[in-house]
């Protein structure tokens, strides 16, 4: 069990937070033919632009309302509509989502009533989110929650038996989304993801340029996504909005990393489908408990320091707890309820200045963290393991999983060869008074 | 204006009272005041690009090594733009840590200012840094944050100077911060102490940023002309070189139009005549180097620079002749903007690649004029390059190569042609006669991959290519595609 802290600097310094607005955009860009306007100043859109771009190595469709003092003092409503209008025009969304900011809660804007004056044109969502508040978890949140208010019909109607809604978290990487996704089909289960980035942000090559991403989940499956047999939703943020789709029924959890998690994920689709464990699942949990003695021998008895986003925090502790690591801090940019059920001392809720000196204190071995935790790595003369966002300084961000057994296990690896690589295994001599023999 | 050349040759431009009027008309639609007339173009609403005030501002004065750069602002500001940036430091890396007061709800009901003030203080107490540089945002601005009271009661306590930087993000765009950037140094920092001597030889560059360390391959051909840079605006700077700039006997603004307003107000505060010149490409570089003997006005100096000017163009033309060999019959798309149009333009010239179209989309009148003299009158050029654009004039143009900032990388990629990072974010240093070499090995290495040609390839199993099956054994390896 840990204690939560919150860091009581009066500045942030080398900030882990996101911004919410960042993280609405990022949901977003999991639904099909969607593009997202930011309701914001131009570099709103230009700076998170890049880096996402960085981030994925895609190109990355985003607008902005591009506002000016004058637009935002005198009414931003006339910029919003024209911007909907250009976008409408030039990318031909089959979804526009509008994602307010910052400037626009400060200057008092009532966004509902403007986005009611349109009457033509692509549907809108409203992601009503500031950067005033909140991180990446609260906007991607947000925006999932606002896509299931718009888009998706009633839960009072006929239920489709062998279907399976799955809200993946924010932080989930594309390919954590195939994962999760294949691990419901392999019980024959059909799969509403939402968002569904594992075809839209995976970095695949398309025939053809254009300025929207391909992939994603279609309208029609958004649509359908409340009428599945079962909602699973694996972020703790995501809470509300599978109630939404399934009531109490909707089962959250936090995260599905390391074996227990991964276990419980598979045992509860076993028991929404009524079908036993299929043998291929079967033989990747051998991996992993194979894989979790090889690992043992390096990682057992190590202190380990995370900075992640909450789920991932907890996820990582998990697995590496359960490989026989020891968790001497770790750092999360926004508070959630299952933190003080994690495997280790305190969470702290700071930035990457915080997770430094907590690093240095705790005789840490491993950090593992985004690219931005690079410097302070370097300082303290410890490994990086690279994951969450942004990872910009490597190749196949998408690729980094954690989730269900074959996550797991390629996170297992990734840590213990961090620590291999880093290690000079070579016994040193003692020194000594005594002459040599030559 | 003067040192105008004939059209075909990059020209050094040395600042005069013409010199100056441009500074201000030509570059007037970025800056902050003028951007409020009807005739300068706003942003349009759904069709923007490019970044805000701020991130200009962040562009200019962020390279300040041993400065603490404090954004007052949301999250957003600097969560989204920390460590974007490839400004490299011979010293001190406190530049690059990300100091933000990440204003919350509660600030904008009771106001930013007293978490602004404690978080310079603690900056300032716990960093120690030789100043700290305030960023206005967008969100304090609306609301009305004093930053400037903020700073000069901060700097009285702390004893260290603590520097408004006002230029919030929807002030403008990026050139207008860049400028904005530039106004905070001219207002608050130089003119503020006095070098602890002075020669005939000292000069400011202003707008280097030492990416990926170019001001490092220009240093060395200045110390053999004896020049020395007295302030360095900004890459790789220390702050007290800023507060001495006015002692400068010239300025060279590098490759910016908006910071040639800096050069200006420098001339007629101080009398610091300046130039504009780029370091990108041989003859850019020799021109630069003759814009230092011109404007300082020294005929011993301009004899020592033609001396260094013929050897380091012979010594160059050796190493570039084998890339010029393997380059010829390239051709390239460049999409940057301002005065890169032109003088990456020089650049890639100078490596062998042909040049068939160029982006204007921040050029002013004078930069197109530049670019028609190198391209000739049918140069095609791009007004607004959206990813759409810019491949279909590569395919049209028969171009193997674009030329682009970073944002256009996966344009690139997604197009399946090659791409060279022009732009800030880079970690090639392309300045200097060595940075041609550079650039020209940069281009050879990136051409030479096979990777383009195999993955516009359709697979084996494509609708009418041959392919190698039970009942079709005979297709040979290799054909399959």
């Amino acid at each position: 069990m840990a204690t939560i802290v919150a860091s009581s600097k009066p500045v942030t310094v080398d900030p882990l937070r996101h911004s919410a607005p960042l993280g609405a955009v990022l949901a977003f860009l999991g639904v099909a033919r969607c593009m997202p306007l930011l309701h914001s100043s131009q570099g709103c859109a230009a700076l998170a632009k890049v880096l996402l771009t960085r981030h994925f190595r895609e190109t990355i469709p985003l607008q902005t309302s591009a506002l000016s003092e004058i637009t935002t003092i005198l009414g931003s409503g006339d910029s919003l509509l024209a911007g909907i209008d250009t976008v409408a025009d030039r990318q031909q969304p089959e979804l526009i989502a509008v994602i307010t900011t910052g400037l626009v809660d400060a200057a008092g804007e009532d966004v509902r009533r403007t986005l009611r004056l349109r009457t033509a044109g692509p549907p809108v969502v409203l992601a009503a989110v500031s950067d005033l508040g909140g991180g990446l978890e609260q906007g991607y949140c947000a925006a999932v929650e606002a896509l299931i208010a718009e888009l998706a019909l009633p839960r009072n109607g006929v239920s489709i038996d062998d279907q399976v809604t799955l809200l993946p978290g924010p932080v989930l990487t594309p390919l954590d989304v195939e994962e999760l996704a294949r691990t419901a089909q392999a019980f024959g289960l059909r799969t509403v993801v939402l968002p569904d980035s594992s075809r839209s942000l995976d970095g695949h090559l398309d025939a053809d340029w254009d300025p929207l991403l391909s992939g994603g989940t279609p309208l029609s499956a958004i649509a359908a996504a409340g009428r599945s047999a079962a909602v699973l939703a694996l972020g703790s943020g995501l809470a509300t909005a599978g109630r939404m789709l399934a009531g109490p029924e909707a089962w959250t959890v936090p995260h599905a990393v390391g074996l227990d998690a991964s276990d419980a994920l598979v045992a509860h689709l076993a028991a929404v489908a009524g079908r036993e464990v299929p043998e291929a699942l079967r033989h990747w949990r051998s991996r992993l408990t194979d894989g979790l003695l090889d690992a043992s021998g390096v990682l057992a008895g190590r202190r380990v320091a995370l900075a992640l986003e909450p789920d991932l925090l907890s996820g990582v502790a998990a697995l590496l707890t359960e490989a026989g690591c020891h968790v001497v801090t770790a750092i999360t940019p926004t508070a959630s309820d299952h933190l003080g059920a994690m495997p280790c001392d305190e969470v702290v809720i700071g930035d990457f200045e915080d997770a430094e000196d907590r690093t240095r204190d705790g005789g840490a071995e491993l950090l593992v963290a985004s690219s931005h935790g690079a410097a302070a790595a370097r300082r303290l003369g410890i490994p990086l393991l690279r994951l969450g966002f942004p990872v910009v300084d490597r190749l196949g961000a998408q690729h980094l999983t954690s989730v269900g057994y074959r996550g797991s296990l390629r996170l297992l690896f990734a840590a213990a060869n961090e620590l291999l690589a880093a290690r000079d295994l070579a016994p040193t001599p003692p020194t000594t008074s005594r002459e040599g023999p030559c | 204006m003067t040192g105008q050349g004939s059209p075909g040759r990059t020209t050094v431009r040395v600042g005069s009272a013409a010199g100056r009027a441009d500074a201000g008309g030509a570059e007037s639609c970025s800056s902050g005041e003028s951007a409020r007339r009807p005739s300068c173009p706003l942003p349009t609403p759904g069709a923007a690009s490019g970044g805000c005030a701020y991130d200009g501002s962040a562009i200019t004065l962020v390279p300040v090594a041993d400065v603490a750069h404090l954004v007052h602002g949301p999250i957003g500001c600097v969560g989204n733009s920390w460590e974007t940036r490839g400004s490299l430091s011979s010293g001190p890396t406190l530049y690059r840590r990300a100091f933000t007061t990440a204003m919350g709800e509660h600030d904008v009901i009771f106001g930013g200012e007293a978490r602004l003030r404690e978080a310079v203080l603690d900056v300032g107490r716990r960093f120690r840094p030789a100043a700290v540089f305030v960023y206005l945002t967008c969100v304090p601005a609306l609301i009305g944050d004093d930053v400037e009271a903020i700073c000069r009661d901060a700097a009285a306590e702390l004893g260290i100077p603590v520097v408004p930087v006002l230029a919030a993000g929807f002030a403008g765009t990026k050139n207008a911060g860049n400028r904005l950037g530039g106004a905070a140094l001219l207002t608050h920092v130089i003119g503020t102490a006095e070098p602890s001597y002075t020669t005939a030889y000292d000069v400011n560059l202003i707008g280097e940023y030492n990416i990926a360390g170019e001001l490092w391959q220009i240093q060395p051909l200045l110390d053999r002309l004896g020049i020395r840079v007295l302030s360095r605006i900004s890459g790789d700077a220390r702050y007290a070189e800023l507060t001495w700039a006015h002692r400068a006997k010239a300025s060279m603004v590098v490759c910016s139009r908006a910071l040639l307003s800096l050069a200006a107000d420098l001339q007629s505060q101080y009398g610091v005549p300046w130039f504009e010149g780029s370091f990108y490409g041989v003859r850019a570089t020799s021109e630069a180097l003759r814009g230092f003997a011109q404007v300082l006005g020294d005929p011993e100096l301009a004899d020592r620079t033609e001396a260094v000017v013929a050897e380091q163009e012979a010594r160059v033309a050796a190493r570039l002749t084998p890339y010029r060999q393997r380059l010829a019959g390239v051709r390239a798309v460049l999409y940057t903007g301002g005065v890169k149009s032109w003088s990456m333009v020089a650049a890639l010239q100078d490596t062998g690649v042909e040049v068939v179209a160029t982006g204007t989309t921040k050029s002013s009148p004078d930069d197109v004029t530049r670019i028609r003299g190198l391209l000739g009158a049918d140069a095609q050029l791009i007004e607004e390059g959206n990813p759409r654009d810019l491949l279909r004039i590569v395919r049209e143009s028969g171009a193997t190569l674009l030329a682009a900032g970073g944002r256009n990388r996966y344009t690139a990629m997604k197009g399946r042609v090659a791409f060279l990072d022009v732009n800030q974010e880079r970690h090639q240093a392309y300045a200097g006669y060595d940075g041609v070499v550079a650039l020209a090995a940069e281009i050879d290495r990136i051409l030479s991959s096979p990777v383009f040609d195999r993955v516009r390839r359709p697979p084996p199993w494509a609708a009418g290519t041959p392919s190698r099956t039970l009942d079709n054994p005979r297709v040979p390896l290799g054909l399959e595609g």
